[in-house]
């Protein structure tokens, strides 16, 4: 029988039991090796190709791009990372911490990214000598199945176990859960639904929130620059993208100008009439997104909503109204349909916006445009997001780009606000075990003084 | 000579057609509404190959089919839900489930000259109480033994395993037993590999298309129950 999940597993064990104690610098050239053939023109090409005509998702070359990036962007945090054997030491403390590995990962991955999450994982995964089976996305099965074998492709080369990666070749939900229950350690990227499913299955594992990034504009920063980044980011991959953003939230005093600066940049805003056909084609039943608008082109929606728009329209604004089941267009849209919000208070939004995040995207991420420095502490502080992110395009920042120092992912961290066991941009860091070898050290058994000493002084010994 | 008969239950002894596609139907339009897509069309191009698939894998739960759908769409699904639907689809099954006319006076009349089983798969309906074999008592009084198969470890046909329980538990071996039933795979096959004889119903009041037989088994095709009254000149 095909895709025989315990015999995938031993394969995988028997692959990462050769690796187990390799030195640093063998993993690394392994690396290397699977690094430099994701990112190779050919093999993006291949895979942009695939996965778009598989999940008629996302733009052709905007994925050629992102997949070279993520890849290379990975292999930038990677290098120098100490990941086999000793890692650290402490003399003073008699501690010396050595990087173990987890064993066989399930890589459960989605049909937005199904090539580019596996290239993120796999190198990540490999970095710290495991071994990994992908469970694809069923509409997308072929597009990670092919990722894995340019993987094993470039395994071979270096004389690694070609066993390292392997990939489920006909998914289904049952094979996905029968895989999580057997690996050691399961890695998961997408939305509430798979979390539970995840969790369910009773591995440590890692899992991801829903995005849903409000970008807060002030009246400090350049508008028609600030409007360009927005729609870059806005329009990328047709915003399958997590990252991408679902509205922008614009102060009062550049309001009107930076409207008219998202619709020199394509944007489209729909009258209220408009804005009620929209809504009842992108929630049928008042309450689930349709499908078939994730990542579809803006005139593509347009046409199938019954909205007449100017040819080159590139997104679509509607004006937000409440926030909150009430209003979905406040909630995350997976589409190029951007909500605007207008604010006067700059605290106002900030509040604002955590509730739109309570309603959908809670831990994801935000985004500011100002050069005012006390406002982006001020956001970072009070918002419950695991990112925020001042004056970039944000798809393009979120996770980790050439201009920022964010790590390079495809799997989003969101915390406990999502459910996720990290805030993360998952990346090597969460692929290892340690051991921590401990000698004896001279005792020193620390006072009431050294413990309490500022406490006692004010509070007193009672 | 032949000392039992052993029968499947759908359209073999009941016609359950309409039952099954009106449920089926009935299921797919409140999973599509309940997905929100735009296309009924794409929507069974998707739906369809996986009952097909998972129906050649012997896997029969249509709550479990339905879990498949909603993975495909990146949906959550509400399983009490899920549970509620999987009960309106059976009551939709039973409600149009019928005898066929000539059932009940042939299983009486076979019953004074052999013994008689039934066994039917479960179609991963839940709880076998709940199968509408158990729930025709007149029927039910004319087997020894009924099994429900694909339940509390007792595996579906076609596998050989369920058929020689039932004849353990008659005490006659399979040489000696006679298997009836309409599906050429789960039926045919499967009590042939269990060495029985086999008789494949093709009930005439059936209208539907019958799969081209993919291995030779010589079987007696009959379009009635009642050409079992002369089963040894069947088998002859």
């Amino acid at each position: 029988m095909a895709d025989n999940i315990q015999q995938m597993y031993e394969k995988a064990r028997a692959a990462f039991k050769i690796i187990e104690y390799w030195p640093q610098d063998k993993v690394d050239e392994m690396c290397a090796a699977v690094g430099w053939e994701l990112q190779k023109e050919e093999t993006a090409k291949k895979l942009a190709r695939l996965a778009v005509d598989e999940s008629g998702i996302g733009v052709y070359e905007d994925k050629v791009h992102k997949i070279q990036n993520k890849t290379r962007g990975i292999m930038r945090d990677m290098v120098g990372a100490k990941t086999c054997g000793l890692i650290e030491e402490d003399t003073e403390k008699g501690l010396r911490v050595y990087a173990k590995p987890m064993g066989v990962i399930a890589n459960v991955v989605p049909c937005t990214n199904p090539e580019s999450t596996v290239c993120c994982l796999s190198l990540s995964a490999l970095k710290c000598r495991n071994a990994m089976i992908v469970s694809p996305h069923p509409r997308t099965q072929g597009s990670s199945y092919l990722t894995v074998e340019h993987i094993r492709k470039a395994l071979r080369k270096v004389g690694a176990p070609e066993d390292l990666m392997q990939c489920i070749k006909e998914t289904s939900k049952e094979k996905t859960v029968e895989l999580m229950k057997n690996c050691d350690f399961a890695i998961a990227t997408g939305g509430a639904a798979l979390v539970k499913v995840v969790y369910a299955a009773g591995k440590p594992c890692h899992t991801v929130g829903a995005g849903n990034v409000v970008s807060i504009i002030d009246d400090t920063v350049d508008l028609p620059s600030t409007a360009a980044k927005i729609v870059k980011s806005k329009t990328a991959n047709n915003s399958a993208s997590c990252s991408s953003e679902n509205a922008v939230a614009i102060e009062e005093a550049v309001y009107d100008d930076m409207i008219e600066a998202l619709k020199a940049e394509g944007g489209y805003m729909c009258s209220d009439e408009e804005r009620e056909k929209l809504r009842s084609y992108m929630w049928p039943d008042g309450k689930t997104l349709n499908r078939d608008i994730v990542a579809k082109p803006a005139l593509y929606i347009a046409e199938n909503a019954g909205i007449k728009v100017p040819e080159g329209t590139r997104f679509l604004m509607v004006i937000g109204q409440k926030v909150g089941a009430e209003d979905r267009f406040s909630g995350e849209k997976i589409s190029l349909v951007l909500t605007v919000w207008k604010w006067t208070d700059f605290s106002e939004i900030v509040e604002r916006t955590g509730r739109i995040l309570k309603f959908s995207g809670e831990g994801h991420s935000v985004s500011l445009h100002s050069t005012n420095d006390d406002r982006r502490i001020e956001l970072a502080l009070k918002t419950n997001v695991g990112r925020v992110n001042c004056n970039m395009p944000h798809a393009a920042a979120n996770s980790g780009s050439w201009f920022n120092g964010q790590p390079t992912t495809d799997s989003l961290g969101c915390g406990s606000w999502a459910g996720n066991m990290t805030t993360d941009n998952i990346n090597w860091r969460q692929f290892l075990n340690f051991t921590w070898l401990s000698i004896p050290v001279p005792e020193h058994i620390p006072s009431d003084e050294e413990l309490f000493g500022d406490y006692l002084a004010k509070w007193g010994r009672d | 000579m032949i000392k039992a008969i052993l029968l499947d239950f759908d359209q073999t002894l009941v016609d359950s057609t309409d039952g099954f596609r009106y449920a089926e139907k009935q299921a797919q339009k409140k999973i599509f509404e309940n997905i929100c897509v735009n296309s009924w069309e794409d929507f069974l191009l998707v739906y369809r190959p996986l009952r097909k698939q998972r129906h050649a894998e012997s896997k029969l739960s249509r709550k479990a089919l339905w879990e498949e759908v909603y993975w495909h769409y990146c949906r959550d699904c509400d399983l009490s839900l899920l549970d509620q639907w999987e009960d309106e689809y059976w009551q939709a099954v039973k409600d149009r489930t019928v005898l066929f006319p000539e059932a009940l006076s042939t299983l009486r009349n076979l019953a004074g000259r052999y013994r008689l089983a039934a066994i039917s798969n479960t179609q991963a309906q839940a709880g076998s109480q709940k199968h509408r074999l158990v729930q025709m008592p007149e029927v039910m009084k004319c087997f020894e033994t009924v099994i429900i198969a694909g339940e509390e470890g007792v595996p579906p046909k076609p596998d050989p395993r369920v058929f020689q329980a039932c004849l353990e538990t008659l005490g006659v071996e399979p040489s000696q037993a006679v298997f009836v039933g309409d599906d050429w795979h789960a039926d045919i096959c499967g009590a042939t590999d269990a060495g029985l004889h086999a008789i494949w119903i093709k009930h005439h009041q059936l209208s539907r298309s019958w799969p081209e037989p993919d291995r030779d088994i010589a079987a007696p095709v009959i379009t009635s129950l009642e050409n079992l009254l002369d089963i040894d000149s069947l088998l002859s």
